[in-house]
């Protein structure tokens, strides 16, 4: 379901994608702007919406589709799964350019994935809430070029973005799958972890076999 | 930033599987959840842990743990200073207009205090990442209730899960499989030509069997009036016949069930026979990255919820109110580490967190566990990548059975070439000062007999104690899980669960099925 196929000329890829930076700099509403062109200033979790997935048409015949891991907030005291990082094929990393250590927090994850995560993982780095900074330029607290070189030295995509205004949200995510190996084996994430070999719990008891299978 | 509220409705204290479902049935409810954690790690008992964590915990000694603890919040500290000290630098350089800032390079860390894994097991922790041990060697049924409520829940959109290759029961020094329906009663060595007749009946019996419609009963047997020792008898089973029924279809690990009522012993059978019809091979499933994802999935559906998480958090103190009912937790903050007070009227915890309370809880026995790193697979077993071996305690002269799972790469709980096997029994002679000697068939099973173990194998030995609450917890509002028992699977597991809820609520627990898919767009 989930490998490229080169066999036609379509090409469909699913990667598993992961939001990662301190609590409050926007990871959440940066998904809901990418999934559902929404925002909201007093945005509550809700149900359901912490595993969401969105599809990129990279060209005619390419079709990235991501299936996105937010947060559900269990980074607020440094107390992310690993469940939720393992097996990722990409990562944003976010920080809010008011807020300086935001950065810092930023940096400490890059490192993290880069020592523990999957050897091929794409990592972008987001200045978010670029809003802010755009209409009273003395909130800004981190500058464009010193994000920018780090994210150069680390070896990271890297935008400034406003997930109120929508501002770069998209280049964002298209710049990753086209950075996504398309056509290296086939990409991993919830589904791809079995190969596909897993049971199906979906019939629940009625759907078994009944009595005497012999 | 937001931080921790004043007032909770539950405080959960450990994030093993009970109070991480439990975490997360509340939350769905709506109620505010707290989840407290010591370890750095979800899980508590019942987590899986890479290979530096296994490690740290089986070969570094009690003090080496203790400073790495040290080293940690050491580091912590340093961070938070280095971060406030370099925020100033930047805000008065920025004041200054001074163009030139450049933040100061880190002070040195601490050497960490134990041993890496040998490098056989990964070089980084990339590498030790790869492992995935679960501490505790317990399957799924499949047909069985956390299945149920893996599904209810929306869980399972999150996780995979694969069918365990094969259940067996070792006669003689052989491993067989179970066999659960009438054809393979006929094929199997485990049943003499004798009783192959009876077999047949008593599968067809199990097979059948509705509560509701008496036309499925058997006549001369009353589930609650006769014993389990008179059903054998009025299927014509015989001793051996009955012992691997008991023993590898009903999972008792010994035979004081024999003398009880017939009606949990054959619903266990219905429950085997059921769960292997599901996906064949077995009656087993088991999760992809092993056991720790359960409560780390539990977690995560409990944070959808809004429920709040801090792991690396230790419960100092309960406070009680007046009448001696809880008012309150107290715990150093998660992140500033000052002494926190927070206001709730329910707490539920793991045992472990009241080690040496008498008042509290109680041992009502001792396990002894191997965890075994292989690096070949298990002789007998048809070569499958999973599987189940009971040895019966008759076929060792002990009274209780000796469980062993083996799970290979295919789970993703190894790299390639390794295989996991875990060998536990009830410790029987606990002051006898060698406990690994009672698993010692267990271990000639997997080609470690007589402490044979090649270069890159691994045996990690745990004595672990089995509690259970003092008090049901309604008195003050304590409500305390109990340990993961000798069971083969989680059906004690789940009683717990809607045994503790049902204290905590008054009623019965009914799970809302949640129908949604994640979002699609
Ligand atoms: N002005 C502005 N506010 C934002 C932006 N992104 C998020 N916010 C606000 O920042 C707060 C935290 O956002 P949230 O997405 O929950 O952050 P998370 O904790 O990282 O998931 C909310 O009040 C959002 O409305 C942005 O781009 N611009
Ligand atoms: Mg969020």
């Amino acid at each position: 379901m989930s490998h490229p196929r080169s066999s036609t000329s379509q090409r469909f890829a699913q990667f598993k994608l992961v939001l990662l930076g301190e609590s409050a700099v926007g990871k959440s509403s940066l998904v809901l702007r990418f999934v559902k062109d929404q925002f909201d200033d007093y945005r509550e979790s809700t149900i359901g919406a912490a595993f969401l997935t969105q599809t990129i048409a990279l060209d005619e015949s390419t079709t990235v589709k991501f299936e996105i891991w937010d947060t559900a907030g269990q980074e607020r005291y440094k107390s992310l799964a690993p469940m939720y990082y393992r097996n990722a094929n990409c990562a944003v990393v976010v920080y809010d350019i008011t807020q300086a250590a935001s950065l810092d927090k930023a940096k400490a994850w890059v490192k993290e994935l880069q020592r523990q995560a999957n050897e091929n993982i794409v990592i972008a780095l987001a200045g978010n809430k670029l809003d802010l900074a755009t209409a009273q330029p003395s909130k800004r607290a981190v500058e464009t070029a010193e994000a920018e070189a780090y994210a150069r030295e680390a070896g990271l995509l890297f935008f400034e973005t406003s997930a109120k205004t929508a501002e770069n949200v998209q280049q964002l995510f298209t710049a990753i799958a086209r950075k996504l190996p398309l056509d290296q084996q086939g990409p991993r994430g919830l589904r791809q972890g079995a190969g596909g070999r897993g049971v199906d719990l979906k019939g629940g008891a009625a759907a078994q076999q009944q009595g005497c299978n012999c | 930033m937001g931080d921790l509220n004043e007032e909770y409705d539950i405080v959960v204290v450990g994030t093993g599987l009970t109070e991480c479902i439990l975490s997360g049935v509340f939350g769905s409810e709506g109620k505010k959840v707290l989840n407290i954690d010591a370890n750095s790690y979800y899980g508590g008992e019942s987590a899986s842990l890479n290979m530096f964590d296994m490690w740290k915990k089986f070969r570094w000694s009690e003090d080496q743990r203790r400073q790495e603890d040290q080293r940690k919040k050491d580091i912590e500290t340093m961070e938070n200073e280095e971060r406030e000290a370099e925020e100033k630098r930047r805000a008065a350089a920025k004041e200054a207009g001074d163009d030139s800032y450049k933040p100061l390079p880190k002070g040195e860390r601490p050497p960490q205090a134990g041993p890496n894994p040998p490098e056989h097991y990964g070089k980084d922790m990339r590498s030790w990442n790869q492992w995935h041990i679960s501490l505790i060697p317990k399957f799924l049924m499949a047909d069985g209730e956390l299945t149920r409520i893996l599904h209810q829940t929306g869980v399972t959109n999150y996780i995979e899960l694969l069918s365990v290759g094969g259940s067996f029961v070792v006669k003689k020094g052989v491993p067989s499989r179970v066999p659960s329906t009438r054809m393979e009663a006929v094929k199997s060595p485990l049943v003499s030509t004798m009783q192959k007749y009876y077999m047949q009946n008593f599968l067809q019996f199990i097979a059948n069997y509705k509560e509701e419609d008496a036309s499925t009963h058997k006549s001369d047997l009353n589930l609650d009036k006769n014993t389990m020792r008179e059903a054998y008898k009025i299927f014509g089973l015989d001793s051996w016949t009955s012992e691997f029924i008991g023993h590898a279809m009903a999972l008792y690990s010994d035979d004081s069930y024999l003398d009880r009522p017939a009606r949990e012993p054959i619903e266990r059978i219905i429950l085997y026979v059921k769960s292997m019809a599901r996906f064949g091979n077995s009656p087993y499933i088991f999760p992809i990255y092993g056991l720790g994802e359960l409560p780390e999935r539990f977690s995560f559906l409990s944070a959808v919820y809004g429920g709040t998480y801090a792991l690396n958090t230790p419960l100092q103190e309960i406070l009680y109110d007046d009448s001696g009912r809880v008012s309150g937790v107290k715990f150093p903050h998660p992140i500033t580490k000052e002494e926190t007070v927070i206001k709730t009227k329910k707490v539920i915890a793991d045992p472990t967190y009241f080690l040496g309370d008498s008042k509290r809880i109680r041992a009502t026995g001792k396990l002894v566990r191997a965890i075994c790193i292989l690096d070949h697979p298990v002789e007998g077993t048809d070569n499958v990548e999973s599987a189940q071996i009971i040895i019966p305690a008759s076929q060792t002269g002990r009274k209780h059975d000796i469980y062993i799972s083996v799970l290979s790469s295919v789970f993703n709980v190894c790299p390639k070439g390794f295989y996991l096997a875990s060998v536990s029994t009830v410790l029987e002679d606990p002051e006898g000062g060698n406990p690994h000697q009672e698993l010692e068939a267990g271990f000639e099973r997997l080609g470690l007999g007589s402490g044979r173990l090649g270069e890159k194998e691994e045996k990690f030995i745990s004595v672990v104690d089995i509690y259970e609450p003092v008090e049901d917890g309604t008195r003050d509002n304590v409500f305390i899980s109990r340990s993961y028992d000798a069971a083969t699977h989680f059906e004690s597991t789940t009683d717990d669960v809607k045994d503790i809820y049902k204290r905590v609520e008054g009623k019965d627990l009914v799970i809302k099925e949640r129908k949604e898919q994640p979002e699609e767009q």
